[in-house]
């Protein structure tokens, strides 16, 4: 950990009763990134995030914020968190709820640009318990801000917001991470992770399964897909070429799973001369998650 | 201590329907019905009746209001309030500090429209009796807004609520600030000395009915404040966790 890492969670495990939600966790990450937080449910973002927050204790295991506590960071302002489902006062109004959280900080951004910066400027004289979804998740989103944070930390933000919130509160962060800043956010929205972090953390039963820029974690399980009609070919046949790893022929057609697809398509070629109509595609994210995150066994992992 | 959220608790109190129809509307009318049924009655410590319904009726309203403190801490808590502060530089004890200033806060509005209500119906007091009542009642308002933190930090929401006001019924009636003790059985006399409100009665009387054993209810009314007090020390510490 130097002056250039942003935060470092260092060998973190939390259980609950029987359950290990949290399972030797080691992630580093530098100022001005953006990283997504990404895994099924019960995978341990919650309880990761609540650590890096200072709300639940590790049972084993570092968190250092900026070079300190995450206490002292939440002090100091460096540390601001949009918790899901976190707690609005329904009885005040947006403009209050601000002020307020904004007059706990020593070094806050004024309470008219917080308003600004969430898009909640019109919003301010609504009470809370009035507003939709998405408001109040920009609220919140306010109420991260309101110290004029280096650390942004968001659980699920985007959840309830609908196309053109999620777009403006993209670009707000987008606004907030060109300043340098360092933003971690869990999601479940894998197009999100791909549109904006610069880096996936993808965790599994506790445990990060992945963690790299978001090409990485693609590559990391095997890279591509080749889908041809192969006339006469027989499964077993296929699954014998080299670089081969999966095969499912469907309607005539096969989809060969390849960890090198250059090496199958040679071979292919060279005892099926007739295959036609090729197709060579690399997995996306969203099967990349799918096949990091399914439940198999843990050697068949990487 | 965080003057923009004190004076935001204070806003949302007195805006709150609660305190309008509960904490200042039942007292209130309560007064203007028990204080005609008295009337100018001399009571046995010697004080006209309206005078003393009136201080025992400001007491009760003023007391609820400041144990219903509780009620707003367990919903807060329930709602994850807390979770969200600790994400701010503001701490635990910063929190209930405003919680307690609040309570107190508007229990003195409740206790003047009570006061002014005594005045425009004929109560009487010299201008220092009425300051030194109004003074001391409030002060010993201060046990209640402890005592209803303490009750806040163990339950929910709604538990808290229907249970602070389940206990509003016994603390009024039973610790005599309803009914004058003197017209109920004695058993019931010797019972109103287990609860906090018939001490709350006595610092509001006492100075009026120059009884020596003012000192008695203060010291009682004391412990009532440092138990709770203890209480929410210890369980505050504990309570950060997820609800």
């Amino acid at each position: 950990m130097d002056a250039g890492t942003a935060f470092a969670l260092d060998g973190l495990a939390k259980r609950f009763g029987e359950v290990r939600a949290v399972d030797g966790v080691s992630v580093e990450v530098r100022r001005g990134e953006v990283v997504a937080l990404l895994g099924p449910n019960g995978a341990g973002k919650s309880t990761t995030i609540d650590m890096l927050l200072g709300l639940t204790k590790p049972d084993a295991g570092q968190v250092r914020v900026g070079g300190g506590s995450p206490r002292e960071a939440v002090d100091q302002g460096l540390l601001g968190a949009m918790m899901q489902n976190g707690a609005l006062l329904p009885d005040v109004t947006v403009g209050e709820i601000v002020a307020l959280v904004v007059s706990t900080h020593r070094n806050p951004l004024p309470a008219a640009e917080v308003l600004a910066r969430a898009g909640l400027t019109e919003l301010a004289k609504r009470r809370c318990g009035k507003l939709s979804g998405g408001e109040r998740q920009r609220v919140r989103f306010a109420l991260a801000l309101a110290g004029n944070p280096q650390l942004l930390v968001l659980d699920e933000p985007t959840a309830a917001m609908d196309v053109d919130g999620r777009r403006a509160f993209w670009a707000s962060i987008r606004e907030f991470a060109d300043t340098g800043r360092t933003v971690l956010f869990a999601t479940h929205y894998l197009a999100e992770a791909e549109d904006y972090a610069d880096r996936v953390v993808l965790m599994r039963h506790g445990r990060v399964v992945a963690d790299g820029p978001v090409a990485e974690v693609r590559a990391a399980v095997g890279g591509r897909v080749l889908k041809a009609v192969v006339p006469g070919a027989t499964e077993s046949e296929l699954a014998a070429l080299p670089g081969v790893t999966t095969v499912q022929v469907r309607g005539g057609r096969a989809e060969l799973a390849c960890a090198d697809s250059d090496t199958a398509i040679r071979a292919l070629l060279a005892a099926h001369p007739l295959t036609a109509d090729i197709e060579i595609t690399a997995l996306g994210l969203e099967e990349a998650f799918l096949a990091l995150t399914a439940d198999e066994p843990e050697g068949a992992l990487r | 201590m965080n003057p923009t959220y004190l004076s935001l608790e204070i806003k949302r109190i007195i805006r709150s329907p609660q305190f309008t129809i509960f904490t200042i509307g039942m007292p209130l009318a309560m007064f203007l019905l028990f204080g005609q049924i008295f009337g100018k009655l001399v009571a046995p410590d010697g004080l006209p009746s309206d005078l003393g319904t009136m201080v025992k009726l400001a007491a009760y309203g003023a007391s609820g209001g400041a144990l219903f403190t509780g009620t707003r801490v367990a919903q807060e808590r329930t709602d994850g309030w807390q979770r969200q502060l600790r994400l701010t530089p503001m701490r635990g004890p910063g929190y209930l500090v405003v919680k307690v200033i609040s309570a107190m806060a508007v229990a003195l509005p409740v206790l003047l429209v009570v006061f002014l209500a005594g005045l425009a119906t004929g109560v009487h007091m010299t201008a220092s009796q009425w300051g030194i009542v109004l003074g001391s009642l409030w002060l010993g308002v201060l046990p209640f807004a402890v005592l209803g933190l303490a009750i806040g930090l163990f339950g929910k929401g709604d538990t808290v609520g229907a249970v602070t006001g389940a206990l509003m019924m016994p603390l009024g009636m039973l610790g005599g600030l309803w009914i004058p003790l003197y017209v109920l059985p004695d058993w019931m006399s010797t019972l109103a000395h287990f609860f906090p409100t018939y001490w709350l009665g006595r610092v509001g009387l006492d100075p009026l009915t120059h009884t020596s054993g003012t000192w008695v209810a203060v010291l009682v009314l004391g412990g009532w404040l440092l138990v709770p007090a203890l209480i929410v020390m210890r369980r505050f510490r504990l309570d950060t966790a997820r609800l």
